[in-house]
C-alpha cells in the first residue's frame, strides 16, 4: 500500500483508496492485498481501461477544418502593413524594394547553409554609397554543424551573393551574430 | 479627386494604367503585379469607362496613374522572379512601361515609380524562363485598350 | 499512466523539419508571414483538439483556435521568450476554453450530436471499438469540472507539464498533481460504467 495514504480519496468496498491503487500501478508496487484483491484488480481494469483510451485521445484523429489555416493566413496578411523599403538603382523614376522582401532572400540563403538557421535579418541603405546596404543577422548554429568560422564565411558569401543575384544590391557590411546553438537532437517536436 | 475630374480624364487614366500594366506584366522576371491592400476596384472609374468605352473595365491593379496635363506620373507594386535582380527587373519594367504609355496614349511619361513588395523564391534551382505569365491574371482582362 | 506521457501523437510529419520555434517567431515578429504559417501549421492541431476535447463542440473549437492564432500573431512582439511560443499558444487557448465554458449554459454542456460529430474519426482503419472508446472518453470528459478537464488534457493528451499547467491555472504544482488524480479516478468510473 502507498505510504501517503490521502484523506480525500474515493475508498474502494475493501478498504483501500482508489488513487492508492492507480499510484501503485504507476510505480509498479504491489503486495499481498492488492495481489488478490478483487476490488483491487478491478480498479487497476478500469485504470488500464482509461490508459488505453488516453492513447487513443493522444493520437487524436480529429483534424482541424480544412479551411482554418486560410482563414487564419488570409487575416494575418490583411493585418501586415508595408514596411521600411530599400532604394533600388533606376533611371526612370524612384525604385524600391521592400526591406522585409530582401529579408527573406538572405534569410534563405543563410539557410542554404546546412546547419545553420537566419533569424533576425534587418537591412539599412548605406546612404552615402547609393546601391549599397548594411546587413544584420542573427544565426542559430546546430551543434555539431563544425568549426564555427568557415560555417559563418560560408553563410556571409551566401548572403552577399543573394543580395547581388536576386535583389541588385552591394553588401557594404555583412554583421552576423550567433544567438543560438541547437543541439542536433533538440528539435521544437518530442520526437 | 476621381468625381473632380472630367470623364475623358477618367477613361485616359484607365488606359494609360492597361498600357502601364499590360507592359509590366509583359517584362521578363515580373511574376506579377500587386494590388494596394486597399486597392479595390474604383467603380465610379469602372462605370465611366464600361459606358464611355462600352469595353470591359481592363485589369490595373497594381498600378496607379496620375495625370498632369501632357503628361502621366505612375507608380507600380510589383513582385519579382528571384532568378534575376530585382533592380534590373524593375529598371526593365520602367523602360518597359514608359514605350507602352508613349506609344499608345500619346502622353509622355513624368517618372514610373516601382515598389517591389516580394522576390519570389519559390522557383529557386529551376532554370528561369524568358518570360513568366501571371498567375493571378483574371479570366478575360486584360483587354488591350483601344 | 506510462507510455502516455512520453508522445505528442503528432507523428513525423513534413511540418516537423524546417526552423526551430524560436527561428520562426522572430522571423514572424519581423513581418515575415510564411515564418508564421509554419506556427500554424505546426501547432493549428495541437490547439484545435484540445479546445474540441475541452468545449465538446467542433464550431467552438474552430473559433478558439482561429482566434488564439490571430492573437499571437498580434502579441508576437510581446512574446519575450521566443522558444515559449507553444507555451504561450497553450496558454491563450485554455483561457479562452475556460472563459467560453464559464459563459456556457450548463444545459448546453453536452451536445450529442457534436459529441458524435466530434469523434466521428473518418478513418476506416480505426476500429469500431477503438472510435467507441474515443467517443466514450470524449463523453466523460465533458463530466469533469473544466478546470480538471483542463489538468488532465494538457498532462496526459498533450504532455504539458506540472510547472507550465501550474502556471497557466495560477496555481500550484502540488493543487495540478491533486486535480490530475481527482480527474483519472472520476475517468476511469464514468468509462467503467460505460463498459
Amino acid at each position: 500500500m502507498a505510504v501517503n495514504s490521502r484523506i480525500d480519496g474515493h475508498p474502494l468496498p475493501c478498504g483501500r483508496l482508489v488513487e492508492d491503487v492507480f499510484d501503485d500501478v504507476e510505480t509498479g508496487r504491489t503486495d499481498a492485498h492488492s495481489a488478490e484483491c478483487e476490488h483491487c484488480a478491478t480498479a487497476r481494469r478500469s485504470l488500464h481501461q482509461l490508459t488505453e483510451a488516453t492513447r487513443l485521445l493522444v493520437e487524436d484523429p480529429a483534424e482541424p477544418p480544412p479551411g482554418l489555416l486560410d482563414r487564419v493566413m488570409a487575416a494575418v496578411r490583411a493585418e501586415l502593413r508595408r514596411g521600411a523599403a530599400l532604394p533600388l538603382p533606376a533611371q526612370l523614376g524612384p525604385a524600391e524594394v521592400s526591406e522585409q522582401a530582401v529579408a527573406v532572400v538572405l534569410r534563405y540563403a543563410a539557410d542554404s547553409v546546412a546547419g545553420v538557421w537566419a533569424r533576425s535579418c534587418r537591412i539599412a541603405a548605406e546612404p552615402a554609397r547609393p546601391g549599397t546596404v548594411r546587413i544584420r543577422m542573427s544565426l542559430s548554429l546546430r551543434y555539431g554543424s563544425g568549426p564555427v568560422e568557415p560555417l559563418v564565411a560560408e553563410v556571409r558569401r551566401r548572403v552577399s551573393t543573394a543580395l547581388s543575384g536576386q535583389v541588385g544590391l552591394t553588401a557594404h557590411t555583412v554583421d552576423l551574430e550567433l544567438v543560438d546553438i541547437w543541439p542536433y537532437e533538440r528539435r521544437w517536436s518530442r520526437t | 479627386m476621381v468625381a473632380d475630374m472630367s470623364e475623358q480624364d477618367i477613361v485616359t487614366e484607365i488606359r494609360v494604367a492597361a498600357a502601364a500594366a499590360q507592359a509590366a506584366r509583359a517584362t521578363p522576371g515580373v511574376v506579377r503585379l500587386q494590388p494596394d491592400l486597399w486597392g479595390l476596384v474604383r467603380r465610379f472609374s469602372q462605370q465611366v469607362w464600361e459606358r464611355v468605352t462600352g469595353k470591359p473595365y481592363p485589369d490595373v491593379a497594381g498600378v496607379e496613374v496620375q495625370l498632369d496635363d501632357e503628361s502621366a506620373t505612375i507608380e507600380l507594386t510589383l513582385v519579382t522572379d528571384g532568378r534575376h535582380p530585382a533592380a534590373s527587373i524593375a529598371a526593365a519594367a520602367q523602360r518597359a512601361v514608359v514605350e507602352a504609355v508613349t506609344t499608345r496614349t500619346g502622353l509622355a511619361v513624368t517618372s514610373v515609380a516601382v515598389h517591389v513588395c516580394e522576390i519570389d523564391i519559390t522557383h529557386r534551382g529551376q532554370p528561369a524562363p524568358t518570360r513568366r505569365t501571371s498567375t493571378r491574371r483574371r479570366a478575360g482582362a486584360p483587354t488591350p485598350p483601344g | 499512466m506510462a507510455g502516455v506521457r512520453t508522445t505528442t501523437g503528432q507523428g513525423a510529419t513534413a511540418i516537423d523539419a524546417g526552423p526551430d520555434d524560436a527561428t520562426l517567431v522572430v522571423r514572424a515578429r519581423e513581418g515575415d508571414p510564411a515564418a508564421f504559417e509554419v506556427l500554424v501549421r505546426r501547432y493549428q492541431r495541437r490547439i484545435y483538439q484540445l479546445a474540441l476535447r475541452m468545449t465538446a463542440s467542433t464550431g467552438d473549437a474552430e473559433d478558439i483556435t482561429q482566434e488564439v492564432f490571430l492573437t499571437a500573431w498580434r502579441r508576437l512582439p510581446e512574446i519575450r521568450q521566443e522558444a515559449a511560443f507553444v507555451g504561450w499558444l497553450y496558454r491563450t487557448a485554455t483561457n479562452r476554453c475556460l472563459n467560453l465554458l464559464r459563459r456556457r449554459r450548463p444545459t448546453a454542456e453536452l451536445d450529442e450530436t457534436t459529441t458524435a460529430d466530434v469523434s466521428s474519426s473518418e478513418d476506416p482503419q480505426r476500429s469500431t471499438e477503438a472510435t467507441e472508446q474515443l467517443v466514450a472518453l470524449s463523453a466523460a470528459l465533458t463530466t469533469l469540472t473544466p478546470q480538471q478537464r483542463a489538468v488532465w488534457l494538457l498532462r496526459e493528451a498533450h504532455g504539458r507539464s506540472y510547472d507550465e499547467i501550474a502556471r497557466l491555472l495560477d496555481t500550484t504544482p502540488h493543487a495540478v498533481r491533486g486535480r490530475l488524480a481527482r480527474a483519472r479516478v472520476h475517468l476511469a468510473e464514468v468509462m467503467q460504467s460505460w463498459r
